[in-house]
């Protein structure tokens, strides 16, 4: 029994529909024309026409970290559908929930090299949780159900669904009731299986209960224990839990780069993020640990430093959804695999009863406080004529951001960093930036989708000139939508990391990282956009006030010196107890 | 599901001297090669040893070097894929 017939493009778009999906953003063309026809008229969802497909996934991404809920994009076979692999790959590495809807040339066609065809499939399966190409009409209501409860289980990540152009037109029954329907054998979330090698202690597979067990009890024994949060703990909404567990325990808490928002930074037992850009005192309190206890992390190497020096004296309690993820980088004690709303609590209740870390160990911790201080001093930001610096600008947009509730992308490089040091009070989903991928040219679209998809929130997108000149082309759907987006250049001329490593690891060899660059307030001003350029000190906060008020979209052109440079920093094969706290004199090359 | 043929008792590193490693998959090409490039990706230590159909199935036997190890963790990542039905570990003599 049916109820009527339509198109398969129109089954796609109610198959979106009937899975919660309010926006979309994408880029037309010729395999994917039959799903934007029937948008025509259509009372959703609402479709955000990008500039460029990378720039799509992106949005899809950044919409779905600040919403909690999928992100789609779509876009057409061939360059469009290869210009979203960036964006995928960012989301799988990050483990954001997405779906991605490509057309693909018409099934008569497929294997033909016709025109804007690709094996659209194979070149996603590595960046993709998975992949359906689809071939019949009548499957896509399960398919796509079937890629949303995907996307959504487990360590979340994204999924293609392709469409070749004579299934989108062909017409087939409406299905009374939209609903899992795969063509295979179903998915089952990797939790619900029977298990190979689940939760472990020291090596040997055993139940979640027991792992925990095994957790609490080298809790309770350690005399120098360090809580790493990681964005596992934004994924399964369990910050309120993990502060409850931190204060009852008196935990020191280190905050990984996309755990952030996942722990109040000004908290007095919050350390800060550890790894290459970490603070002194994260890294020590690492490095000195007995114990660590991460929830929701990678352990990845940017945070581990050289593995063999990493927490040399401690035992590893890892708690993670994920089972491909304890053990892959360094040596773990426990295993606790499963979805933290689940293994929280009863790790919780074991802990609380009595456990608290020792007060000699927080002197310890206190004491590289004291001797870490205040991050350093903004360059000449006593003078208000001097130069701006990349502390400074980072420090005050992080002041504007925790002042107005906002949300704030930043894209990849030093002020990444910068911003990830200076981060303050961030609340869960409000601290956005490509981590694992490490992707240039993400911020701008990410922050367009993160205002749709957090509307109630201002939201500011940080970039370098670098990457800003990788996506300013959605500039023009900034306009478009109407999005009162708040642009900040951190603008040094250069690839600033690049520039950085060259200087103090490459003999000061300055290779392709000086940046010439067009007049960013220009620019934007052709795009309609109020702009300003500030290069003085003293002309920031007023700038910085202006934008964050501003009846529209706004760019800030904000230059600071080439020279200025990110630290601390644990060189690359150092150990997380090597940092340099400034740039070491002897590799300064003039 | 996965069965184990061999005793699990080793660290979740290692499943000591290796294995052969069964995988019972949809009888699909793209099946075939999500579950390939994720041993390739992985850089499992393993080799194609046999590949046939079994009623609705492909079974894809691999097999690695003596001593060679191959983390659970990639195993758990075959059986995450969602065309696998299956993953068999044993430790041949």
């Amino acid at each position: 029994m049916s109820a009527g017939r339509v198109s398969g493009a129109e089954l796609l778009r109610r198959a979106l529909v009937n899975e919660g999906t309010r926006v979309m953003f994408g880029v037309p063309g010729g395999a994917i024309l039959p799903f934007y026809d029937v948008l025509y008229g259509a009372p959703g969802p609402r479709h955000v026409l990008m500039r460029h497909e990378q720039g799509a996934a992106h949005a899809a991404d950044g919409y779905a970290r600040a919403s909690g809920e999928v992100g789609v994009c779509v876009a057409t076979s061939g360059p469009g559908a290869t210009n979203l692999v960036t964006g995928l790959a960012t989301a799988l590495m990050d483990g954001v929930p997405m779906v991605a809807v490509t057309g693909q040339v018409p099934s008569n066609l497929m294997g033909t090299d016709a025109f804007q065809e690709c094996d659209t499939l194979g070149i996603t399966m590595p960046v993709t949780k998975h992949g359906f190409l689809v071939r019949r009409a009548e499957d896509i209501p399960g398919v796509v159900a079937e890629a949303f409860k995907l996307a959504r289980s487990g360590r979340p990540g994204p999924v293609l669904v392709d469409v070749p152009k004579d299934v989108q037109s062909a017409e087939t029954d409406v299905p009374d009731e939209i609903a899992s329907r795969s063509p295979g054998h179903g998915y089952e979330p990797i939790l619900e299986k029977e298990r190979f090698a689940a939760s472990f202690v020291d090596g040997k597979p055993t139940t979640i209960g027991a792992a925990i067990s095994a957790a609490v009890a080298l809790l309770r024994a350690a005399e120098r224990p360090v809580l790493m949060v990681g964005r596992g703990v934004i994924t399964s909404e369990t910050a309120e839990e993990v502060r409850a567990l931190a204060e009852a325990a008196k935990l020191p808490v280190v905050t990984t780069l996309l755990g952030l928002d996942a722990f109040p930074t000004r908290h007095p037992q919050c350390v800060g993020m550890p790894g290459m850009h970490g603070t002194e005192r994260a890294n020590q309190a690492i490095s000195a640990s007995d114990l660590i206890i991460g929830l929701g992390v990678r352990f990845d190497d940017r945070v581990t430093g050289k593995v063999s020096k990493f927490a040399p004296d401690a035992g590893i309690i890892h708690f993670d959804i994920d089972p491909r993820a304890p053990g892959r980088t360094i040596r773990t004690d426990v295993a606790v695999l499963g979805d933290l709303r689940e293994t929280l609590p009863p790790f919780a209740r074991g802990v609380s009863e009595g456990y608290e870390a020792p007060a000699a160990w927080w002197q310890r911790v206190h004491q590289w406080r004291r001797e870490a201080g205040e991050p350093a001093a903004p360059m000449d930001g006593t003078n208000s004529t001097g130069p701006l610096s990349g502390r400074q600008v980072s420090r005050a947009i992080a002041e504007v951001v925790r002042r107005d509730h906002a949300i704030v992308v930043t894209d990849v490089g030093q002020h990444q960093m910068w911003m990830a040091q200076e981060v303050a009070e961030a609340d869960p989903c409000t601290h956005l930036t490509s981590g694992g991928l490490g992707t240039m040219g993400y911020a701008l679209p990410a922050a367009l989708g993160a205002a749709l998809g957090a509307p109630e929130r201002p939201v500011w997108a940080v970039i370098g000139d670098g990457g800003f000149q990788m996506s300013f082309q959605e500039l023009a759907t900034v306009v478009q939508e109407g999005v009162q987006l708040r642009v900040a250049i951190v603008n040094n001329g250069a690839l600033g990391m690049v520039r950085q490593w060259q200087m103090r690891i490459h003999g000061g060899r300055r290779v392709a990282s000086d940046l010439g660059a067009p007049d960013f307030s220009a620019l934007a001003n052709a795009f309609r956009i109020h702009a300003e350029m500030v290069d003085k000190a003293g002309e920031l906060d007023v700038a910085l006030d202006r934008a964050a008020t501003w009846p529209g979209p706004v760019v800030l052109d904000l230059r600071i010196p080439a020279e200025d440079e990110v630290y601390p920093m644990v060189p690359s094969g150092a150990g997380l107890s090597e940092m340099w706290m400034t740039a070491p004199a002897e590799k300064v090359v003039p | 599901m996965i069965l184990t043929e061999s005793e699990n008792g080793v660290p979740p590193s290692q499943n000591g001297p290796i294995p052969e490693v069964v995988i019972i998959l949809s009888d699909r090409i793209d099946a075939l090669e999500r579950a390939l490039g994720t041993i390739r990706r992985r850089g499992m230590s393993l080799a194609v040893f046999s590949l046939f159909r079994q009623d609705d199935d492909l079974v894809l036997t691999l097999r690695g070097d003596g001593g060679a190890t191959i983390p659970d963790r990639w195993l758990e990542e075959l059986v995450a894929l969602m065309d696998v039905r299956q993953v068999k570990v044993a430790v041949l003599d």
